[in-house]
């Protein structure tokens, strides 16, 4: 590892953190909110008040998302700046989101972990997570060690993906021209909602993926791992030449 | 130990923005690089810095390709016309991330030309003007202390006096810690007094790539009442006329030859004037 890629994986891995500790932090607060306030409501009659936080995993997921979005291209032009190849600035860009996405996936587990021992206790507060919702059950009580790490392991190839998920859109929308990016803005959501209906149109049933994938958290992993490769891959080839400069407002 | 640029060339659709380019920048030297708006002289710079990718040749640093190469890039410093930084970072920031990829790169410096140009640190760096973001890009290009800084259109936007500040800041630093340093810029008058080689380029090609004094020696002016300067010139190499009212002003190419006609005057060319006589040789032919 050169002074180049050590340079900018110290950089972004910190800037990174930063954003990420500020969800991490809104989290806990409306985790806390949610306790406290499924804690001093009573039930009322025959009418039994429950409540259940189950999105962390999907909110870190949309977290990662964004900043992939917002940071990609601000960190790359910093990082041509300072000396720092495109290549370097790139994969350490990528190995920050990993290790971004190896801490938000262990604080989670580790947050929704202790706070399950509350909500057992309480019977009227149910904290889950994804994994423990497709491959556990939702109602199972606490989790053992191998599916804390299981469920870690997923949610880091899912905050991964998505991570590669907003690279990829920001990078693309960096080589496109005006009137591409119009186009692409619009088909990207009619492709994501129109290709299910297209294939069932066909007569391509996706069932056996969805069951497969339900089937084991490895295949889920997996999946995640060639989706955030294929990403990767066009990102590369996306960023490889292009033009490095300032945004047009700046 | 320098930078090599061979048979650069860039197309963008159907232009030519450098044509079979061959410089050499090194030997610790202030390079000025001069031509006209669109020349191709940031699409050069871009290309040396790896911000853009060439379509044909290569540019090497100490031996070593820029494509794609932290230890080549890594010696090389661009300040360019535009912000690179993060829109939300401010100064001080900024000198923090610069000391983090550059080792060599001098914070206690860069503070005291921050205060000397009343560059407020504690400022956003996007909510500079457009004066203050040369000037924190200048201190930076100051400060890095690479083998190869280079300026693009370095005192964008800066009034006379922080130009002054800069050029003479650029010859203390120079003297202080030797580099090979890259000038681009339209303000030919002001940098002449600093650029020890002149690299002049139009639409994509190298036409002078040689020592400054040698280029100013090449041709002289001569002025006086246009009579006497049109037989003056009769059989000269002529690169640029220009009248005003009954006087005429030539420059011409070579050295002068035989007796002066009385009413004329002989003065060497200066760096600007032989640019622009250059240019208007090439718009001529």
């Amino acid at each position: 590892m050169n002074r180049g890629f050590r340079s900018a994986f110290r950089y972004q891995v910190t800037d990174l953190l930063k954003n990420a500790t500020i969800f991490f932090a809104v989290m806990v607060a409306i985790v806390a909110a949610l306790i406290i306030g499924a804690l001093s409501i009573r039930s009322s009659g025959n009418i039994e008040i429950h409540s259940s936080f189950n999105g962390l995993g999907l909110a870190s997921a949309i977290c990662q998302f964004v900043f992939g979005i917002s940071v990609s291209r601000s960190n790359l032009r910093l990082c041509t700046q300072l000396g720092v190849s495109r290549r370097s600035a790139f994969f350490s860009l990528l190995l920050s989101g990993l290790a971004v996405s190896v801490i938000l996936a262990v604080a989670g587990e580790a947050l929704i972990g202790s706070l399950q021992l509350i909500s057992f206790a309480h019977g009227r507060l149910t904290l889950s997570d994804l994994y423990q919702m497709i491959y556990a059950g939702a109602s199972s009580e606490a989790l053992s060690f191998t599916q804390h790490l299981n469920s870690v392991l997923m949610i880091t190839c899912l905050l991964l993906c998505c991570f590669s998920f907003g690279v990829f859109f920001t990078l693309l929308f960096w080589r496109l021209n005006k009137a591409l990016r119009i186009v692409v803005a619009i088909a990207i959501p009619l492709a994501i909602n129109g290709v299910p209906v297209l294939l069932y149109r066909l007569g391509i049933n996706l069932k056996p993926l969805f069951i497969w994938l339900s089937s084991s958290v490895y295949h889920l992993d997996l999946f995640f791992l060639l989706l955030t490769l294929v990403f990767i891959a066009i990102e590369w080839l996306l960023l490889r030449h292009t033009n490095i400069k300032a945004p047009a407002f700046a | 130990m320098s930078i090599e640029i061979k048979d650069l060339t860039k197309v963008y659709g159907d232009t030519v923005a450098l044509d079979h380019v061959f410089l050499t920048f090194g030997g610790d030297q202030i390079y000025g690089l001069l031509g006209n708006n669109g020349a191709g002289k940031t699409t050069l710079l871009s290309i040396i810095a790896d911000r853009q990718s060439a379509t044909e040749g290569t540019v090497s640093v100490d031996g070593e390709p820029v494509r794609n190469n932290d230890s080549a890039l890594s010696r090389v410093f661009m300040v360019g016309e535009q912000n690179l930084f993060p829109d939300s970072m401010k100064v001080r920031k900024g000198f923090d991330t610069a000391q983090l990829f550059y080792p060599g790169f001098d914070r206690a410096y860069a503070e005291a030309a921050a205060q000397k140009f009343g560059l407020n640190t504690k400022k956003k760096i996007t909510s500079l003007s457009t004066g203050y973001a040369s000037i924190f890009r200048l201190i930076l290009g100051l400060s890095v202390n690479t083998p190869y800084v280079i300026f693009d259109e370095p005192v964008l936007g800066l009034d006379a006096q922080h130009r002054d500040m800069f050029y003479r800041m650029l010859m203390e630093r120079y003297g202080a810690h030797p580099a090979t340093v890259v000038l681009s810029t339209h303000l030919i008058a002001e940098v002449a007094g600093l650029i020890g080689h002149t690299v002049i380029i139009r639409a994509g090609r190298i036409i002078k790539d040689a020592p400054t004094e040698t280029l100013t020696a090449e041709a002289y002016s001569v002025s006086g009442p246009a009579g006497k300067v049109d037989e003056y010139l009769v059989g000269k190499n002529v690169l640029s006329v220009s009248t005003l009212g009954g006087l005429k002003t030539a420059s011409v190419q070579g050295q002068p030859e035989g007796g002066l006609p009385d009413g004329l005057e002989l003065s060497p060319l200066n760096l600007q004037d032989y640019f622009i006589s250059l240019m208007e040789e090439e718009d001529n032919q």
